[in-house]
Order: structure tokens, then C-alpha cells, then sequence
């Protein structure tokens, strides 16, 4: 099987040497279509910035090898020669945001076709329909009209994952997408992104410190301990699970 | 090496932009009113300035300027003029038309219309000759003897119209004896309009004066025969400059020449002082402007893309690249600037009516007052557009991937 993402001896610092504020080193990452991985480790350890860089919001200091398999074949993509890969997160990869992740001028719906015209997708009755069925899933059908200044804080969350769900993707990244949520809302998150998963083969990539609640909804787990990722078993993990 | 998968941007994601500037343009109502109040307060005063100097001052420079009497310069006192020093003053270039003129004693007459009681008037006889500007579409034809033109306000006066008679009583007073009157016919062949002379005066052919002086002198016992000309002396003249602002040439001609002057073009030279002093007026205000709003421009975008950083992480985090995201204020800067660029346009078609009142109060001739062209505002408003634009793009480029991705973390 391809893998949707390859990654070999990557290095996130923040700061420059020596005085860096700290450095994290992946030295292998393989995701497979359909795999969830979660990761953890203690507050600051690098885990939204690891994700920015999967999301390609930031470069890594280095990295051997950082490859994404195309949206619709089966190529790999060389992400780290590239200065701007902005336009790659317009559907091969999705990233949710932790806090906020709704446009203040825009209702949700608004952002989310926003997101779909971006993909090439806006307009078709499967994205409608995906997108309807989704909403549901997320309890956010009755809200999509709304504004960001309408919506509560948890709304806000879901919506923006809901942006992040509605375009169909190789890779989904979000940033601790349960935070702040009841328990109510968030499995409903995490349902949403493992059926997601498993039904569109999208490989997602969360960061968690809810351990047992991923574990639970069947994410692998890949810890940062000493500034380092841990998650060479993640695709063995999830496929034991699954 | 370069990534073959990678492209810059696309259509969609430009008309994306635009459509998520004009909604937070609208949104943001408050700020983008303060924005397009704070552009237009700057772009306003040298647009409402340049519209005021072309209307008020260049309009009244113009109807001056049209004006014959404003190039006359005035010879003050009595001088000796011979005919070589005439012919030597209407050779110079700066000397558009000149006429001699005798003392004032000759020239000031009592008038009355021929076989009537009506009123004598003190008419002051001024001479003319052919190609005298003020006659132009008047009379082409030189003045013969004993033919008057007059001024619209002497012809009222004595009741006279074209092809009329008048009779110009003049009096002599011998040492021995009572004053002796002799009554001169002059024909009157045209009557100036008021626009053209507004005083009280006659005009007539310099040897008409020369033989009234002979005989008021006792040089001649016959007020109507035409003295030899050629060798006669005169105490002053009228004359001409060939345009208004060559006026003041031919005064310092005239000075350098002997003799004292005044110029009727003083108010003229009043206005075209006014107008340049106005100019640069308008110039500082133009650098001052164009300074302050090259500086607001880009402040104002600087500012809406720190305080919207986290919209532009979004926007980046939906795949609009940084090329659709420099759209996003560059369109914002550029309508906003347009809308301040109207807001002038506006103000300076509400300032039309007045200019045109107050301008009318002051014209000699009713005409239309002077608006400034068109196609330097346009230039202008344009170049303002531009920049307003190209201050959005400056501004998204301090949105480094890094101040993106801090501005995520924050709500």
C-alpha cells in the first residue's frame, strides 16, 4: 500500500542553536490511508508545532525525507523542497486549527462552500450531501447560518472541524480537537474523524492529552518524550485496533 | 530544484479573496468608514484646493486678462513727447498700440448735442488711431476729422446715439479782452459699449485735438483746420501693452524712457500674484497630502493585517496562498481609496454652485467660470488607487509563515 505520508529524519526547532526554545526530532513517520494517530506529551512539548508542520503552516529546521502522496494518484509529493505549499491544504491536506478557526465575516456555511470552491468541489450533490451528513454527525446542521459572534465556543470548535471534514482529503491534522468540548461533543468529534477515516481512507492526525478518550474512539498513540516522537507502531497500532 | 506539484495560486482562490474582503469591508462597517473618512480628509483638500484656484482665481485672471483696459499703461503728469519719441515707443515690442495725447486742458471739453438745450457735459477727449484695441469690432476704420466715437455712459449722457452731432464748445480767454467761445461740430460714428470703456470720454483723431489745441493756444484763429502733424510735441500718451502680463514690460520700457507710470493692470497683477502664490499653496498642500496619505495608506492596511493576522492564518489554512491573501488587502485599499477618491469628487461638484456665485459677482463679462481638466484628477485619483492597492500587498507581506502559525494559537 502507498503510504499517505513519509517522513524521515525531521527536525522542528523554535529559536536558533544553541539557545533554542526546544527541539523536536521525528526520526521515521508512516501513515497509511485510514490510519489515526494521536499524539501526546506534556503542554509545550512541540505537539502544535509538529502539526504545523504536517499542516505545512511552518518548515521544519530539517528533514530527509517529507513526502504526501498526491491527491488523486498515487506520486509522492517532495514537501521538503518546497518554500509555499499553501495551496496543497486546499484538499489534499486539512488542518483544524486548536481555538478559533471561523472567519469573523463569514457564517459557517459561508467558510465551509469558501473551503469546497477552493477544492473544485463547490456545487456537486455528493459534496452537498457529505456535507449535510457531517453537520448532522457534528450537531451543527442548525447552526451553519450563523456567524462566528453567534456560534458558542464549542460550536466555533466543531465548525471549524467542520471545514477542515468538508473537503474529502488525503491527510486531516487537528489540533486538539476536543478541547473545551462535553464529553457529548466530543465523541462526536472523534466519531466524526474516525468514520471519516475509515470511509474515506484519509489518514488524521490529531494532538490529545485525552489519551484514554482517543484510545477509545481507536487512534493509535504517539508520544513526544525527551524531544523526540515516538510512533514507529502507530500503523501497526491502529490496524490491531481496527 | 522545484516542485512540479506546486503552483501559485488560481482564479478561485483571487475571487475568493475578493469576495472575503468586500464581506469584511462590510463587517468591519465602523473601521472601514474611519479608514474611507481618514483617505478621503487627506485626498480631499489638495482635490477642493485645485478646484477653487482653476474656478475662482484663474476664471477672474482670464476675464481680466480679456479685458482691453488692463494692458493700458497709464502715463502720469505732463510730458514732452515728440513725434520721434512716438515713433521710437511704437517700435518697441513690448508697445502694442500707442496714441498721442495732448495737455489735459485740451482734452477736457464742454459737450453739448447740436441744436438742443440739452445738458452740457465735461467730456474728456481722448484720441484714437487705427487698430486702437479698445475700438476693435467697433470701428476698423481710422477716426477722420471732427468724428467722435463715444463711451456707452457720455453717449447716455448727452443723450446722443450713432450719426448724431455734437458740439464741443471751446473758449479761449485773450489777456485784454472776455472769452471768446468757438463752437466745434463733431459727428458722433460710434457709441463704445460699457464692457469695452466705462467712463465719461469721447474719442477722437489726434490731429481733432491738435487743432483744438492750436487754436486754445492762439497758434490758430481756426479750431477746424487740420494742423501739419509730423512736428507736433505732445504732452502724453495712450498706449498698450500687446498682452496683460506684458504690461508690466512696457511699463519698465516706459520708465526707463522717462516716464512716470501707473498701470491699470495692477489688479491683474494682483490676481496672477494670487494665482501663483495659490499654486504654490497648492503645491505644499500636495506634498503635504500625497505625504500624509502615502503614510496613512500604508498604516491603515499595516494595521488592519496585524489586527487580522489570525484571519489570514484561517484563510492560509483553507489553501488560499499568499498571493490570494496580498488580494485580499490590496482590494480593501484599493476600494477604500476609490470611495475616498468619490467622496472628493463629490465635495468638489458641491463646491461648483458657490464658486460660480461668488466668481460671477467679480467677472466684468458673464462667462463660464474655469473648471480644472479632467484627466489630471483622473491621474491622480488613479495613482492614489494604486498605491492604496499596492499598500494592502506590502502590508500581507510582513505575514510570514511563522506569525501565522503564533497567530492561530491565539482566539
Amino acid at each position: 500500500m502507498t503510504p499517505v505520508l513519509c517522513i524521515k529524519a525531521l527536525r522542528i526547532m523554535a529559536g536558533e542553536e544553541p539557545d533554542a526554545a526546544f527541539q523536536l526530532d521525528v526520526p521515521a513517520l508512516a501513515l497509511d490511508p485510514g490510519d489515526c494517530i494521536a499524539v501526546t506529551g506534556p503542554s509545550g512539548c512541540g505537539k502544535s508545532t509538529f502539526l504545523e508542520v504536517l499542516g505545512l503552516l511552518r518548515r521544519p529546521a530539517s528533514v530527509d525525507t517529507f513526502l504526501v502522496r498526491a491527491q488523486s494518484s498515487s506520486d509522492m509529493l517532495d514537501l521538503g523542497v518546497s518554500d509555499d505549499c499553501s495551496h496543497l491544504r486546499q484538499g489534499l491536506i486539512g488542518y483544524v486549527p486548536q481555538m478559533g478557526g471561523v472567519l469573523p465575516f463569514l457564517t459557517a456555511r459561508a467558510q465551509i462552500e469558501a473551503s469546497l470552491h477552493l477544492a473544485g468541489v463547490a456545487g456537486s450533490k455528493d459534496a452537498a450531501a457529505r456535507l449535510a451528513r457531517l453537520a448532522d454527525a457534528l450537531d451543527l446542521a442548525q447552526h451553519l447560518g450563523k456567524r462566528r459572534s453567534e456560534l458558542s465556543g464549542g460550536q466555533r470548535k466543531r465548525v471549524a472541524l467542520l471545514v477542515g471534514l468538508s473537503v474529502p482529503r488525503r491527510l486531516l491534522i487537528a489540533d486538539e480537537p476536543t478541547a473545551g468540548l462535553d464529553e457529548q461533543n466530543a465523541g462526536r468529534v472523534m466519531d466524526a474523524l474516525v468514520t471519516v477515516a475509515k470511509e474515506e481512507s484519509t489518514a488524521v492526525v490529531i494532538a490529545t492529552h485525552d489519551v484514554d478518550a482517543a484510545t477509545r474512539a481507536g487512534f493509535s498513540i504517539a508520544t513526544i518524550e525527551s524531544g523526540i516522537l515516538s510512533a514507529a507502531s502507530a500503523s501497526a497500532e491502529h490496524r490491531k485496533h481496527g | 530544484m522545484v516542485n512540479p506539484f506546486v503552483t501559485k495560486g488560481n482564479r478561485a482562490g483571487r475571487r475568493l479573496a475578493i469576495r472575503f474582503a468586500i464581506a469584511d469591508l462590510i463587517h468591519d462597517r465602523l473601521l472601514t468608514v474611519v479608514g474611507i473618512v481618514l483617505l478621503a480628509a487627506l485626498i480631499a483638500p489638495p482635490v477642493v484646493l485645485h478646484t477653487l484656484r482653476v474656478g475662482l482665481v484663474e476664471t477672474w485672471a482670464q476675464d481680466l486678462a480679456k479685458d482691453i483696459r488692463n494692458r493700458e499703461v497709464v502715463i502720469i503728469g505732463e510730458n514732452r513727447i515728440t513725434e520721434n519719441d512716438l515713433r521710437e515707443i511704437g517700435g518697441w515690442s513690448e508697445t502694442g498700440f500707442v496714441v498721442p495725447e495732448p495737455s489735459f486742458f485740451v482734452s477736457t471739453q464742454r459737450v453739448r448735442k447740436s441744436d438742443s438745450r440739452g445738458v452740457a457735459v465735461d467730456l474728456n477727449l481722448r484720441t484714437t488711431a487705427q487698430s486702437d484695441p479698445v475700438m476693435a469690432g467697433v470701428t476698423d476704420a481710422a477716426l477722420g476729422p471732427f468724428q467722435i466715437i463715444l463711451s456707452d455712459r457720455a453717449a447716455e449722457r448727452l443723450d446722443v446715439v450713432a450719426g448724431d452731432n455734437l458740439t464741443v464748445l471751446l473758449a479761449r480767454t485773450p489777456s485784454d479782452a472776455t472769452p471768446v467761445r468757438e463752437p466745434v461740430a463733431l459727428t458722433v460714428v460710434a457709441i463704445l459699449p460699457q464692457q469695452r470703456w466705462a467712463g465719461t470720454d469721447g474719442f477722437v483723431s489726434p490731429q481733432t485735438l491738435l487743432g483744438f489745441r492750436e487754436w486754445l493756444t492762439f497758434a490758430s484763429d481756426d479750431p477746424t483746420a487740420v494742423p501739419v502733424i509730423d512736428e507736433a510735441v505732445w504732452q502724453s500718451l495712450r498706449i498698450y501693452a500687446p498682452t496683460v502680463s506684458g504690461a508690466t514690460a512696457l511699463r519698465d520700457k516706459l520708465e526707463q524712457f522717462g516716464l512716470e507710470t501707473r498701470l491699470m493692470t495692477d489688479q491683474v497683477d494682483r490676481i496672477l500674484k494670487l494665482e501663483t502664490g495659490l499654486r504654490q499653496v497648492f503645491s505644499i498642500v500636495l506634498f503635504l497630502s500625497a505625504t500624509a496619505f502615502v503614510i496613512t495608506a500604508f498604516l491603515l492596511q499595516w494595521l488592519s493585517v496585524v489586527r487580522k493576522k489570525r484571519d489570514f492564518a484561517l484563510m492560509s489554512v483553507i489553501g488560499m496562498t499568499p498571493a490570494d491573501l496580498a488580494v485580499f488587502p490590496s482590494f480593501q485599499g484599493g476600494v477604500m481609496t476609490a470611495i475616498a477618491c468619490l467622496i472628493s469628487v463629490v465635495l468638489v461638484f458641491a463646491l461648483q454652485g458657490p464658486v460660480e456665485t461668488v466668481v460671477q459677482g467679480y467677472l466684468v463679462t458673464p462667462s463660464d467660470v474655469q473648471s480644472p481638466a479632467a484627466l489630471p484628477f483622473v491621474m491622480g485619483f488613479l495613482a492614489a488607487i494604486a498605491l492604496g492597492a499596492f499598500a494592502g500587498i506590502a502590508a500581507v507581506t510582513t505575514l510570514r509563515p511563522e506569525v501565522l502559525s503564533i497567530a492561530l494559537r491565539g482566539d
